[in-house]
């Protein structure tokens, strides 16, 4: 006698949709310097910062095969120190890059061509996706006018909804007012001390609401979690 | 004179385990009702996670749209009574969002409806869809894919119909068949039952049609709503729903 219940095999199974992360990260020779204070290094806070964010990630069942990070840190040039993919692989430890200077703009630049062909995959393949995240760090002011020119194509992605961004500058030395050029909607916010793990931690979690979130629905921000790390 | 006819319509919405964890309750709803003696329709709303009182705006429209549809069944000018239907729908949404004091967008929905009647050419149909979830057919050949989800760019992106451009986003389409079996699916539903990547119906679409044809609308009910319960919900976080519509005429 039939019991009318579906079996296993009568079910099909779809990928789980994707949150593309592109962090593009400072990693100039002023990352390394501890502003005349017996205290860590901003890059190797950055690096426990990021590796925090998979953990968390990594504990959100949900989050875990959602999440799809890049990591690309810049100097004088970009460098891709993690190509997009699961936080299931162990984080870079990002190093000082040996050339001079900060061109922030090319490290934007860099991050916008990866979470484009990211993107053109998810459509190959038949993935579906959130809308992108581009997270943006920096301690200094760009020694180039790369910004200048990424800028506007940065703005016009964010003003059409196909891209979100979060401008963190680390440090006094931070030019918000550089970083707001990346960010028409939303101020670029200071990083408080060295509470990169803070951050990172807050990211976790907005990536695991973003990753449970439903055809319509809006994700706050959490702004209790952004007091803890930001100044305001 | 017409024959006999075999009708079966049932459908069944289930919470989905992110919206129990988070009190927020049901936000599908779904219902039918009969088109004179030798018809029914079936209809699934999947209320906009974004909007304030979606479980509301959902049930408003499916008594909406099971009302015009019913009252007003004619697949041969089913295009142009999709302005009439958007129209009738919207106004009972804004009817409601004026009774509880909110904007219509706070209302949002996405809709999918199956309606046939038995006549003396045969089986008249006529399926409705706007935003994402599926609709899913079968005229004698076996299942086909009717009605794909229609997303935005972004997976948690659809269209509504409180959209200002809903008209086009709205989907009709109508026919004449020897027979018709519809099932319709949220997009909860459909995690399980229609893979994205190549537009294909899960086999499960295919058990329920066959159901539909074994069980009366009754025990229907009762097995879809535990299939939901049992097998589909654990596949998704999202709230699950399912209709199932069947017209067939007797012969013999």
């Amino acid at each position: 006698m039939a019991d009318y219940i579906l079996r296993h095999q009568e079910l099909i199974e779809n990928p789980t949709a994707r949150v593309p992360i592109c962090l593009v990260l400072d990693a100039s020779a002023s990352m390394e310097d501890t502003r005349g204070f017996d205290g860590p290094r901003p890059i190797d806070e950055m690096n426990d910062g990021v590796r925090c964010f998979f953990d968390t990630v990594r504990a959100d069942e949900i989050a875990l095969y959602a999440a799809d990070v890049s990591i690309v840190s810049f100097a004088a040039k970009p460098r891709v120190d993690f190509e997009f993919g699961s936080v299931e692989r162990d984080p870079p430890q990002i190093t000082i890059h040996d050339n001079g200077g900060t061109s922030l703009g090319s490290g934007v630049e860099k991050g916008i061509e990866l979470l484009t062909l990211r993107k053109n995959q998810y459509k190959e393949t038949g993935v579906d996706y959130f809308q992108p995240w581009l997270v943006i760090m920096t301690d200094g002011e760009p020694t180039d006018d790369s910004h200048i020119r990424v800028a506007p194509e940065v703005c016009r992605l964010i003003q059409e909804k196909r891209l979100s961004i979060f401008p963190i500058g680390v440090g006094a030395g931070a030019q918000l007012s550089t970083l707001k050029q990346f960010s028409p909607r939303r101020d670029p916010l200071k990083l408080k001390g060295l509470h990169f793990a803070e951050f990172f931690e807050w990211l976790a979690k907005s990536t695991s609401a973003m990753s449970r979130s439903s055809p319509g629905e809006s994700i706050k921000a959490d702004v209790e979690g952004i007091k803890t790390w930001a100044e305001f | 004179m017409v024959p006999p006819s075999h009708i079966r319509s049932a459908w069944a919405c289930v919470e989905g385990r992110s919206h129990a964890a988070t009190g927020k309750g049901c936000e599908d709803a779904g219902g039918k009702t009969w088109i004179g003696r030798r018809g029914a329709v079936v209809a699934l709303a999947d209320g906009a996670g974004s909007a304030a009182h979606a479980a509301i705006g959902a049930a408003v429209a499916i008594s909406s749209v099971l009302a015009v549809v019913a009252a007003n069944f004619s697949p041969i000018h089913a295009n142009a009574q999709a302005a009439t239907l958007l129209t009738s729908v919207c106004e009972g949404l804004r009817a409601k969002a004026d009774e509880l004091g909110c904007e219509i967008r706070d209302l949002a929905t996405t809709m999918l409806v199956a309606a046939a009647v038995h006549g003396r050419d045969g089986v008249k149909w006529l399926a409705i869809h706007l935003g994402d979830g599926v609709i899913a057919a079968d005229f004698g050949r076996g299942p086909q894919l009717l009605s794909p989800p229609e997303n935005g760019e972004f997976g948690n992106s659809t269209f509504f119909v409180t959209d200002p451009a809903a008209d086009r986003h709205l989907r009709i389409q109508s026919g004449i068949a020897d027979t018709a079996t519809f099932v319709l699916m949220t997009d909860g539903a459909a995690e399980p039952l229609y893979r994205r990547a190549d537009r294909t119906l899960a086999p499960a679409v295919g058990s329920f049609m066959a159901w539909s044809e074994e069980l009366p609308s009754r025990r229907l009910t009762g097995v879809l709503r535990r299939n939901l319960l049992e097998v589909i919900r654990p596949r998704t976080q999202d709230d699950v729903s399912v209709a199932v519509l069947r017209v067939h005429p007797l012969r013999g």
